[in-house]
């Protein structure tokens, strides 16, 4: 079997541009390797072969003619089930959702397809993106590859595996409280949540409009910069988007970071947080220190209301965003004989449970007598991070923080308890709600073999430095991604 | 027992913009059903709300026009409610930052001029329009409808009779065409109203007022002044068998029946509907810029109440006469050109409201549509008023044939030898057939009987078929009946 599974997205383009590769060869590969994987993993929910292999058929084409077939010719990307794809079933992981197939691409859809870029199928997520395990997708939960018995963290956890183990090279996923960022740093991956506005959402199926952001996951910097640049920009057809036009993200790695601060924000580190965690971020650290960059502490105090808030916030604006889903236009309908009970029958089916829990959160909040105490409050809170962190941004360039609490827990473990695993976004909703660009990246492995991620905080569309930095660790720490081992039963694959 | 009536209005206007509200879909009424939709404005998944910025901009127009204060920043949000015609399962609207708080209008009645309060103008995205088959049982949606832009104008409880409810509806209909910024046709649903009715009854030392009645289902000018004025009756009447009991409902809608002439019950008991109103996260707040804002304030042009007094001062109108043609200001206009040809300005009023209203009703179209010219127009009302035609024969024979054909009045005239007899000689001796005919009446007169004069009037009238000028004739008849 071919191992160009293994190349990095920079590397496949490459090969593909200089006619070293078909672009058929590249997908055939993936095509393969997913073959094998994915009943494992359920990573990916539509995976069509033979569309695959039609697109790179026609780059090829493009290639033969002598244009230019883009940036990311050929190469291989997943995509989040929620983010619309023309012609192609998008079900957001919800059986109410099952069989809508979109008349239109998402912005960033467009953006893939003018790349030249192959979308090779469309990822497993917890449904609507409400959750922190992918194990609320209505269809299948999706497995860690490096311990199938694990969870990929979610919502994006079926972008997460996918990359993880070369069934893609890379993927987008969409973050609202974490889950780019979350899901990457379970499974030992690239994941970076743009500035909020940097990439249009036009597509993407709403869960909290106020903090989603597309995003890439990969398995180095680079090829999550190549991603990025690719989807990044004004789109007239988002009122959110920004016109501020993205600096391309620099391919040298700095040799030295001298003169860049980087705030180490106390409250990141207190109890709660796994010991390997602890250490693998404090490593990190001393690696960027001795890469002279100097290091402060500093302190968010309103950190600990991050959960509280995103967890009013998010679910209200979702309780609205989700009331299209009635049965009426589109997606399931459950038949009644009357109007009101249609809508009962359609949402009691179509919705899995946490999705209905976050309605009836959100709706209470939003209620009135409640909006004050609620949602209201929660807004102003808000209002105070963001000034928090403007005052730090004063002080420090970028923020480095862990990605998660703990390595990547055990299916099941947490689906009783929704607290607990609400709280496996504690370090990563501070960025959407304050809509600053974050980046997880694999700093470490526990002692069992799971992969441990940092997170880097940047200023408002500071992307271009927080790539900087995540380059110069990357390539100070050796700290890249590793391949999951080859499950029982099969051969090792020769390297 | 002591009755005063309340009423406020809620007025949807549909604005008259190229695309809808927050899509690129066209606004048209009478598409076939469905074939004016798209992702955005049918809500399918992942699509997103972008403002339109005309429809602001007009929104933002009308605001100014009626004098309300616009906000420095304004912003979008939603309203959160199950139908089948919504199709976000929220209508985007403004909460708490409309485009226009507070401002007036000014309304005429027979009574005179009153200023009517307003609460807010907000800006707003219109439903779908369900459509329920009695037949089947089933019903239909038609998105067409769905995403337009609206401006709503709720007004404070100012109004007190059906005549104001009517006064201040076709007042807000002259606004907004002055304002070109709808059509303002009730029956293509582009200007749509609810009026609020109840009554604080003072009866034995005690106020009751009785529930607040929204009225829906009102399709014209002349029906909402049915319907308010079934409503208050029934009201009063509700009262009188009921008593104090009616109060135990607070608020309720009923439908207009426009056969009947009868409101019915719709929703009874309505529980306060709780629509959960918040910042609509799609849409950034938006800042009214000062050039934003001149740019709307130089769309508003010379107003239906300012232009009323300006008739009334330099034209010398009375107030109603004035309001009249303001409504429509097409015929102001009109009445404009055929003042600035050199009529004089009250016969032109006359004539605009009268005879040539009258032919626009018949053939159902407005005066500035009927295609009289206005220099025609002032050319006939020249030639009556300086003598030289009869006014019935202007208005029987030669105004009819104007609009027929656009000749010149006064060729017409000439052609069909309506011209007023003049000749001092020929009028003479017809004025002296006249005396030595009726004896009798020429007597009377002479005896003092001034009515006598009439009847030896009519003799010379008849004699040259109308076209003698009358006042002519009298001082001649005057002449010969004091020689003797
Ligand atoms: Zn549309």
């Amino acid at each position: 079997m071919s191992e160009l599974w293994r190349e990095s997205a920079v590397a496949l383009a490459a090969k593909v541009r200089a006619r070293e590769v078909t672009a058929l060869e590249v997908s055939e590969a993936h095509i393969q390797r997913t073959l094998e994987w994915n009943d494992r993993l359920g990573a990916f929910l539509h995976f069509e072969p033979e569309d695959v292999r039609r697109q790179a058929r026609r780059i090829d084409h493009l290639i033969g003619s002598g244009a230019d077939p883009g940036v990311l010719a050929g190469v291989p990307v997943g995509i989040k089930d929620n983010i619309c794809t023309k012609g192609v079933r998008t079900t957001c992981a919800s059986r109410i959702l099952e069989n809508f197939v979109p008349p239109y691409d998402a912005h960033v859809i467009e953006r893939l397809r003018e790349a030249g870029a192959v979308l090779f199928g469309k990822t497993n997520l917890d449904e609507f993106a409400m959750g922190s395990s992918t194990e609320n997708s209505a269809f299948r939960p999706v497995r860690n590859p490096y311990d199938l018995a694990r969870t990929p963290g979610g919502s994006s956890g079926g972008s997460a595996a996918a990359v993880a183990a070369g069934l893609v090279p890379l993927a987008l996923g969409s973050d609202t409280g974490g889950s780019i960022r979350q899901p990457a740093a379970l499974c030992g991956i690239v994941g970076a949540k743009p500035t909020y506005g940097r990439v249009s959402r036009f597509g993407l199926v709403a869960f909290a409009s106020s903090l989603d952001q597309i995003g890439p996951l990969a398995r180095s910097v680079e090829d999550a910069a190549l991603l990025l640049e690719t989807i990044a920009g004004h789109d007239a057809r988002d009122a959110t988007s920004s016109v501020r036009a993205l600096v391309p993200l620099e391919t040298a790695t700095p040799k030295s970071l001298r003169g860049l601060k980087i705030g180490i924000p106390i409250e990141y580190f207190g109890k709660g947080l796994a010991d390997e965690v602890r250490a693998a971020v404090g490593a990190a650290q001393s690696t960027l220190q001795n890469l002279d960059a100097s290091v402060e502490q500093v302190s968010l105090p309103l950190t600990e209301y991050g959960i509280p808030v995103y967890y009013v916030v998010a679910p209200s604006e979702a309780s609205s965003n989700l009331a299209r889903y009635d049965g009426v236009r589109y997606g399931m309908r459950a038949e009644a004989q009357e109007l009101k009970a249609m809508y009962r029958a359609t949402r009691g089916r179509g919705f899995g449970r946490e999705v209905k829990r976050r309605i009836l959160v959100g709706t209470f909040s939003l209620s009135s007598g409640y909006y004050d105490a609620y949602y209201g409050r929660a807004q102003k809170v808000r209002g105070a991070m963001l000034r928090e962190l403007d005052e730090v941004f004063e002080q420090v360039d970028v923020l480095l923080t862990p990605a998660t609490p703990s390595v990547a827990f055990r299916l099941g473990e947490k689906t009783e308890d929704p607290l607990a695993m609400y709280l496996n976004d504690v370090f990563t909703v501070t960025a959407n709600l304050a809509g600053i660009p974050a980046v997880s990246l694999p700093c470490g492995r526990s002692s069992g073999g799971l992969p441990i991620g940092l997170q880097l905080m940047g200023k408002r569309f500071g992307e271009e430095e927080l790539f900087q930095v995540a380059r110069a660790y990357e390539a100070a720490s050796k700290q890249t991604h590793v391949w999951p081992p080859e499950p029982e039963g099969t051969q090792e694959p020769a390297a | 027992m002591k009755v005063v009536v309340l009423i406020g209005m809620e007025v949807h206007v549909q604005l008259r913009t190229q695309s809808k509200m927050f899509c690129r879909c066209q606004v048209r009424f009478g598409a076939p059903p469905n074939s004016l939709v798209c992702p955005v404005c049918l809500g399918l998944p992942g699509s997103l709300p972008v403002p339109n910025r005309e429809a602001l901009l007009k929104a933002l127009t009308a605001a100014l026009a009626f004098g309300c204060t616009p906000p420095a920043v304004t912003k979008f949000d939603r309203k959160n409610y199950y139908y089948p015609d919504l199709p976000k399962g929220y209508q985007i609207s403004q909460y708490d930052q409309p485009l226009g708080k507070g401002g007036t209008l000014e309304i005429v009645t027979q009574e005179g001029v009153k200023v009517v309060r307003l609460r807010r103008l907000h800006l707003e995205e219109d439903t779908g329009k369900n459509l329920h088959d009695e037949g089947t049982g089933r019903s239909r949606v038609d998105y067409n409808r769905a995403g337009t832009p609206l401006v709503e104008i709720v007004s404070e409880p100012d109004l007190a009779s059906p005549e104001e409810t009517r006064a201040y509806l076709t007042a807000l209909r002259t606004l907004v065409q002055y304002l070109d910024i709808s059509d303002g046709n009730m029956q293509e649903g582009n200007l749509r109203c609810e009026p609020n009715v109840n009554l604080h009854i003072e009866d034995g030392g005690k106020l009751i007022k009785t529930p607040i009645i929204e009225i829906k289902n009102i399709n014209s000018v002349r029906n909402v002044e049915r319907a308010v004025r079934y409503e208050i009756q029934r009201q009063i009447e509700e009262y009188q068998q009921k008593g104090a009991a009616v109060t135990e409902v607070e608020r309720a809608t009923r439908g207009f029946d426009a056969d009947k002439g009868t409101t019915f019950v719709m929703r009874q008991k309505e529980a306060a509907h709780d629509y959960r109103y918040f910042p609509e996260p799609d849409i950034p707040p938006i800042t009214i810029s000062a050039a934003w804002r001149s740019e709307a304030q130089a769309r508003v042009p010379e107003l239906p109440p300012a232009r009323r007094r300006r008739f009334m001062q330099e034209h010398d109108l009375g107030e109603y006469d004035a309001d009249v043609l303001c409504r429509d200001h097409h015929t102001a206009d009109y009445f404009e050109a055929v003042v600035a040809a050199g009529s004089a300005p009250k016969p032109a009023a006359n004539w605009i409201l009268t005879e040539v209203a009258r032919h626009a009703n018949e053939r159902e179209t407005t005066v500035a549509q009927l295609g009289l010219a206005s220099a025609r127009l002032a050319a006939l009302i020249d030639l009556v008023e300086s003598g030289r035609i009869a006014r019935t024969a202007a208005v029987k024979k030669i105004l009819p044939l104007m609009l027929d054909s656009g000749e010149d009045p006064e060729r017409l005239m000439t052609t069909l030898g309506l011209a007023r007899l003049d000749d001092e000689n020929l009028l003479r001796a017809a004025a002296e057939a006249a005396v030595k005919n009726n004896e009798k009446a020429a007597a009377d007169y002479r005896a003092g009987k001034q009515k006598a004069l009439s009847a030896l009037m009519g003799f010379v009238m008849r004699e040259t078929q109308g076209k003698a000028n009358p006042d002519t004739v009298r001082s001649i008849l005057e002449e010969l009946l004091s020689e003797e």
